[in-house]
């Protein structure tokens, strides 16, 4: 009886007047709906039991997993936070000023700026955002981490031109123009910047806070291509890694408005992804520069791959220079077989990264790596 | 009578099955993300099939639907608990979808079919089967709309991946409505092929 049960919900006539029907399995009260039953204290306690026995299991998980869960968050963040700032070695969480985590970037043991994490309540959901501020306080970049807007009409806050809006802020007007279609979630993200500034941080408070020595923007920008210029003997190889491998990029991804995807040049083709991914994280908006840097990347977090530290003042000459300094590095530098074919061959370290990061299928998957 | 069970039992089916999709549907825009939820999908099915048959001999009958919800939910749970310690930055790509799974009605509706019915180890490889059927499922939805929703393959939290096309080629793929119609279009041809594979074995040689 119980399995013709699994296919249909009630019990009918049949069934009770089968011999098999155990009355008391159901205990219908009498002259009431067989259907509807009554509860009866058995299956009360049954399910009682079942659920604790869940809940027990899933809270001793809980408390095996919670710290490795809270270090990997916290590893994505840093590694977040540390890719605002394309020079910067190090990045630490500082404090959590009025529930929003500060973090703090090192360049040589230097602070070099910091960046706050605020979650703002989108059009469907939080989105979580990074403002980061450079030593001037001011906003020097913004990057959404991770929100679940519509997709091409929300999403559209991923962009590279809404965010330009916000760098040199506050010592520009905060007013930022919103995007069509996009209104409540691009003015989420206005107020996260808004509530980043109001938090009142200073970048000179935090070093005397550390008792750290500070570096600017455009000193990192001369200490970096200083030691570019001796570039052919590695003497470090933090130092001039950002600098090959950033550098081409710079100029082809903050130059505008390469949101279109109208850039050519080098860097396979990076620039008309950005931003039409929805709710994924940490890859949207802000272009990897170029391929070139993929080996490198994969081997360590601290390595800045990515888009430059657009700073309001030094911005003119961070543009220009590249193009004349870096062409001479990458032709010196021993890896420089793999910058040329953009397209194909650095490409492969990038296409494997997906399946072995996602360890419980990365062997029954093969076909595609 | 007869009417009411023949809609509860095969036409309900296909769709559920199709229903049960859909919080998948909003997480494979890219084959990362679809290799995510797949695994996470795979074993919270195995999972929740081997417990309810487990248990089967203990379950009232009245208590199937609570019981198997809870069980459902339970193995996603742990399931996203592992996930978020082991392998943080897909947890993160999956975001909310992850638990959500939970909901996921096709987890109930296997359980209630074979699970309640079988030994553990044959439930362990029913969902195998059911989960690796749906990971195909959406592993190509997440192809598809990769390839053609974004222009590229293989985008991930950790790199760009590969550049196929210069430019998206179908963007709308990547929206919803995209991933909506994708599926749309492959439960027609599964119904399709499911209505031949019946009318050949009601009748075998006039097909």
């Amino acid at each position: 009886m119980k399995e013709k049960d699994f296919r249909e919900n009630r019990l009918t006539e049949e069934d009770i007047n089968s011999p098999e029907f155990d009355p008391e399995e159901f205990a219908p009260a009498p002259g009431q709906n067989i259907a509807a039953g009554v509860p009866n204290m058995k299956n009360s306690l049954f399910l009682v039991i079942l659920c604790a026995a869940c809940a027990l299991i899933l809270a001793v998980t809980n408390v095996f997993t919670v710290f490795a869960a809270e270090k990997g968050i916290k590893d994505l963040r840093r590694e977040a936070v540390l890719n605002l700032f394309p020079d910067c070695d190090r990045a630490e969480l500082y404090d959590t000023v009025e529930g929003c985590p500060v973090y703090v970037v090192y360049y040589k043991g230097k602070l070099a700026g910091y960046a706050v994490y605020v979650t703002e309540d989108g059009y469907i959901g939080p989105i979580e955002m990074l403002v980061a501020m450079d030593s001037d306080n001011k906003v020097s970049q913004v990057k959404i981490v991770s929100h679940s807007e519509s997709e091409g009409l929300g999403s559209k806050i991923c962009k590279n031109k809404f965010f330009e809006q916000f760098v040199g802020m506050p010592d520009e007007e905060i007013d930022a123009d919103l995007i069509s279609g996009a209104t409540v979630s691009s003015r989420a993200v206005e107020n996260g910047v808004k509530r980043v500034l109001d938090l009142g941080l200073d970048f000179l408070a935090i070093a005397e806070d550390l008792d750290v020595e500070t570096i600017s923007a455009a000193e990192i920008e001369d200490d970096v291509q200083k030691e570019n210029k001796p570039g052919s003997d590695t003497t470090s190889d933090d130092t001039t890694r950002p600098a090959v491998t950033t550098r081409p990029g710079d100029d082809t991804v903050f130059g505008g408005d390469n949101v279109g995807g109208s850039n050519s040049n080098a860097g396979g083709g990076d620039a008309s992804a950005n931003g039409v991914d929805g709710t994924t994280v940490y890859e949207t908006e802000t272009e990897k520069p170029d391929e070139t840097s993929a080996e490198d990347r994969t081997d360590e977090i601290t390595d800045p791959p990515e888009t430059p530290a657009v700073t309001a003042e030094p911005q003119p000459p961070v543009t220009a220079a590249p193009p004349s300094t870096t062409a001479p590095e990458e032709s010196s530098k021993p890896d420089d077989s793999t910058v040329p074919p953009d397209t194909s061959a650095p490409e492969e370290p990038d296409s494997s990264t997906p399946d072995s990061d996602s360890g419980e299928n990365s062997g029954g998957w093969p076909g595609w790596g | 009578m007869l009417l009411k069970t023949k809609l509860k039992s095969s036409e309900s089916l296909a769709l559920f099955q199709t229903l049960a999709l859909c919080p998948a549907l909003a997480v494979t825009t890219t084959i990362y993300r679809s290799l995510a939820i797949s695994a996470a999908l795979l074993v919270s099915i195995v999972l929740a099939g081997v417990l309810v048959s487990v248990l089967r001999k203990m379950i009232p009958t009245k208590l199937r639907g609570p019981v198997y919800l809870l069980l459902s939910s339970f193995s996603v749970t742990m399931v996203h608990l592992i996930m978020r310690a082991v392998f943080p930055s897909a947890a993160t790509a999956l975001g909310v979808y992850l638990p959500v799974l939970a909901v996921s009605c096709v987890i109930i509706l296997r359980l209630e079919i074979f699970s309640a019915l079988n030994t553990p180890g044959l439930a362990a490889l029913d969902g195998l089967i059911t989960g690796a059927k749906f990971s195909a499922v959406m592993l190509s939805c997440g192809l598809i709309r990769e390839l053609f929703g974004k222009g590229r393959l293989f985008t991930s939290p950790m790199g760009e991946g590969l550049k196929i096309f210069p430019a998206a080629p179908v963007s709308f793929l990547a929206q919803p409505a995209g991933a909506l119609l994708l599926i749309a279009a492959a439960a027609a041809a599964m119904q399709y092929i499911q209505a031949r594979r019946e009318a050949k074995a009601e009748n075998p040689e006039t097909v």
